[in-house]
């Protein structure tokens, strides 16, 4: 027993020698500031986040790798102390994990395996990002991970989730790839999202007459002291079944000097679509705290169930040089394309309510009659889409980057509508009146880095170019007037201005600053509210 | 021909392989000795000094196999696990771990420094200087040849020309001057030390100094070296920059 004991411990510690340990670790202070109120929602049910310390966090993050001959142990993560103090009972004073929160994120805890029992053939299990796409930031194609949009300075990046990923190198430049992810995992959505709940009148549904009869429903029970709040969201997450699993295919490789990936992935979108809208009366008259004349004679309480419609993507990613300017001696400018083919499942949505007395006016319980032949109303159609990411860049001498990209849907924008096969997603509306855009909208994405001494000043803006149009219904015709917003208009015009100031202060030790401008009205994309607002941010990280 | 140029000739011929030849042999036969090893592997330290700053450190090992070559960092911290492959001076990638992505690298980033340092991509991707330039013979003496080499394509380089000092005992070159397109000098290496095992050199350190910058200067100094190890030739692939082995 003991002298098994003895072997076990040998061996134990021999793997231990054999494989190479290394760690690194990294302190970082974040600390930002909201400079403006963005809310929403009537007096009633207002929703919002307001001007003060967005957030001011410190980040202890550490990685650790264990290296074999044929093998390799990663695990990276941090630990974050939360500004704010979760105590909300005396009881709660008591304990330190309620007064000083802390947070546990992993980004990776994976085991990769190299040649398994085949030359070139490797295995990578666990708790990870599989980044793949050509695109900055802005990848289309890369559909196996979650979006992470809970921190908008750091779009772009996706939420880690388990999967079983293989790649085998056919040759120097080509990479054959399966990645398997058993459990499906939604996107994280920034703080400020749920001020979206407040904008009832963004219907989701794309039949024209059903959508504008609900604006027009919602508008009368307002009218009659019932104004329609939402009351809760209920996720619908796909269970952990066979078929809820998803996978993708790739084979990536390079002819000439350009890089291409063809790639083709089964699974979800990870944004999710209403598919049950349930209302019920609440008889709760009140009156505005400080106009006693404004009041309502109680709520449409309505809850929503969201899902994650099913999905094929094939993607194509291509990128290299082309020498435009070399009539002019210039280098040649980078390209890059990365480009997808979405093909959406169909979703539906159902509509109920339970039996509605609004003084005297009386909607009995059941299911809403659309006035479709039995069908249910689409939230998403079935008809295929494109999202894609052009971009091009160039450096301009040691100091300066350029970076211009075309983006065509973002990552929140799901379903078919754009210049290409016209649909629209409504903004804001009325009983007779809506404000819409195409469902995927156009971005110009403009980026440089100056390059000075110990610092670098990111320049970094998005600007929506998709425009807007205002439809006025006329009640004796029934047609539609539409006026249209320009990109550059008042009324159209959608902008992000992020520009940052890193400076290096050596021995790992760096700083930034930096602000979030939105520009736009409450309609568009940027100038929502559920955008969150304008920030200033400063960080301090010291990498050790 | 006069009795004069027979006898340089003559004498040329007397002086061994290194002292014959044109511009392109003498840069063949430096191209020849400075890849001989099979495949090499080695651990640099790296020091960059600019005027008025710190001095910044990096660890990183380099294997190279022909003109292929692959770089893992594994200094400073924020570096670690960032890798370059190189297969030839047109064909570059890096791996940046912070956003476990592959990317080429393009040439109009060549002429930036090689992760802050005084070498540029273009300095680290080439390996074959034959394959990229033509040389001319501009001096010789009894110690060294020095050569001028033109660009074989203006577009794809960010230099005017090179002068190549060559140390006739190994064939190899001690320093390195580098010009731009208005013929200034800009930039400078200088390879004083040479660690020998038979045929086989390689520099001990390197010095390259960058005069549009202050002279601010990156050293490269071999902690260790391998050679002819028989590396696989499928280290240098996309894949294994990505899996870092």
């Amino acid at each position: 027993m003991f002298t098994g004991l003895f072997l076990f411990n040998v061996l134990g510690l021999s793997t231990a020698i054999a494989a190479d340990i290394s760690a690194a670790g990294s302190v970082e202070v974040d600390g930002r500031l909201r400079t403006s109120d963005a809310g929403a929602g009537a007096w009633y049910a207002p929703v919002g986040v307001r001007r003060g310390v967005e957030r001011f966090e410190v980040d202890f993050g550490g990685q650790v790798e264990a290296r074999g001959e044929a093998w390799i142990a990663f695990i990276d993560g941090q630990v974050v102390v939360e500004d704010t103090s979760r105590a909300e009972t005396l009881t709660d004073l008591s304990r330190r994990s309620t007064v000083e929160p802390l947070r546990l994120e992993i980004d990776e805890a994976s085991l990769e395996l190299w040649d398994v029992g085949l030359m070139g053939l490797d295995l990578k299990v666990g708790h990870q990002v599989v980044q793949w796409g050509v695109g900055d930031q802005f990848n289309p194609t890369n559909t196996l991970n979650a979006e992470k949009l809970d921190d908008p300075l750091k779009f772009g990046e996706q939420l880690p989730n388990l999967m079983v990923r293989a790649d085998y190198a056919l040759a120097p430049m080509w990479t054959l790839s399966g990645v398997v992810v058993p459990v499906f995992r939604p996107s994280s959505l920034p703080e400020s999202s749920r001020i979206g709940i407040a904008f009832i009148d963004r219907m989701p549904v794309i039949e024209d007459q059903v959508r504008r009869d609900l604006q027009a429903k919602q508008a009368f029970s307002r009218d009659l002291g019932f104004p329609t709040i939402v009351d809760q969201i209920n996720l619908s997450l796909p269970e952990a079944s066979f078929g809820n699993m998803a996978a993708m295919a790739r084979i990536a490789g390079a002819i000439g000097m350009t890089d291409v990936a063809l790639s083709w992935y089964s699974g979800r979108s990870d944004m999710p679509q209403a598919i049950r809208n349930y209302t019920t009366l609440a008889a709760t008259p009140q009156c505005h705290p400080s106009r006693p004349k404004e009041c309502i004679k109680g709520y449409m309480l309505t809850d929503a169930d969201l899902a994650f419609p099913r999905m094929h993507v094939a993607g194509f990613n291509a990128a290299g040089e082309a020498d435009f300017l070399g009539f002019i001696g210039a280098h040649p400018v980078g390209w890059r394309v990365e480009a997808a083919l979405v093909l959406p499942e169909r979703t539906v949505i159902n509509i109920e309510n339970e039996a509605l007395d609004l003084g005297g006016v009386v909607q009995p319980a059941g299911e809403l009659d659309y006035g479709l032949d039995g069908e249910r109303p689409s939230v998403v159609s079935s008809e295929p889409f494109a999202k894609w990411t052009i971009g091009l860049d160039y450096t301009l001498g040691k100091a300066v980057y350029l970076n211009a990209q075309w983006v065509h849907g973002l990552a929140d924008e799901f379903g078919s509508g754009d210049f290409i096969s016209p649909d629209f997603v409504t903004r804001a509306g009325d009983a007779d009146w809506e404000i819409r855009r195409y469902r995927l909208g156009d971005y110009l994405v403009l980026g440089t880095d100056l390059m000075f001494g110990k610092g670098t000043l990111r320049l970094f803006s998005i600007m929506d170019l998709t425009g807007y149009q205002h439809e006025q219904g006329s009640g004796a015709t029934g047609k539609r007037e539409i006026t249209r917003y320009g990109p550059f208009s008042k009324k159209g015009h959608s902008v992000v201005l992020y520009p940052e100031l890193m400076v290096g202060l050596g021995d790992g030790l760096k700083l930034s600053v930096g602000t979030v401008q939105l520009f736009g009205a409450r309609h568009t994309k940027f100038g929502d509210p559920a955008a969150g607002g304008d920030l200033v941010f400063s960080k301090v990280r010291y990498d050790f | 021909m006069t009795y004069s140029t027979l006898f340089f000739t003559l004498a040329a011929m007397f002086c061994g392989t290194a002292s014959a030849g044109t511009g392109d042999e003498h840069l063949s036969q430096v191209d020849a000795r400075a890849n001989a090893p099979s495949d090499t592997w080695f651990e640099f330290k790296a020091v960059t000094q600019e005027p008025g700053k710190a001095a910044r450190e990096m660890a990183f090992e380099v294997q190279n196999m022909g003109t292929k070559r692959l770089v893992n960092f594994s200094a400073p911290s924020d570096m670690k696990g960032t890798r370059v492959l190189v297969l030839s001076r047109k064909q570059m990638w890096v791996y940046l771990p912070a956003y476990k992505k592959v990317r080429r690298v393009a040439s109009h980033v060549k002429q930036q420094g090689f992760m802050g340092t005084m070498y540029s991509d273009e300095d680290m991707s080439t390996s074959h200087y034959a394959k990229a330039y033509e040389a001319e013979t501009i001096h010789e003496d009894s110690n060294s040849v020095t050569l001028k080499l033109s660009p074989r394509d203006k577009s794809g380089s960010g230099y005017g020309w090179l002068e190549m000092v060559v140390r006739r005992d190994i064939m190899l070159p001690s320093e390195i001057r580098f010009f731009n397109g208005d013929g200034r000098h800009v930039k400078t290496e200088k390879r004083p030390e040479y660690n020998c095992d038979g045929d086989v050199c390689t520099p001990k350190t390197m010095k390259m100094v960058d005069h549009t910058r202050g002279d601010a200067w990156t050293s490269l100094s071999a902690e260790a070296r391998k050679v002819n190890q028989g590396i696989s030739e499928s280290v240098f692939s996309v894949r294994n920059l990505e899996r870092g082995r």
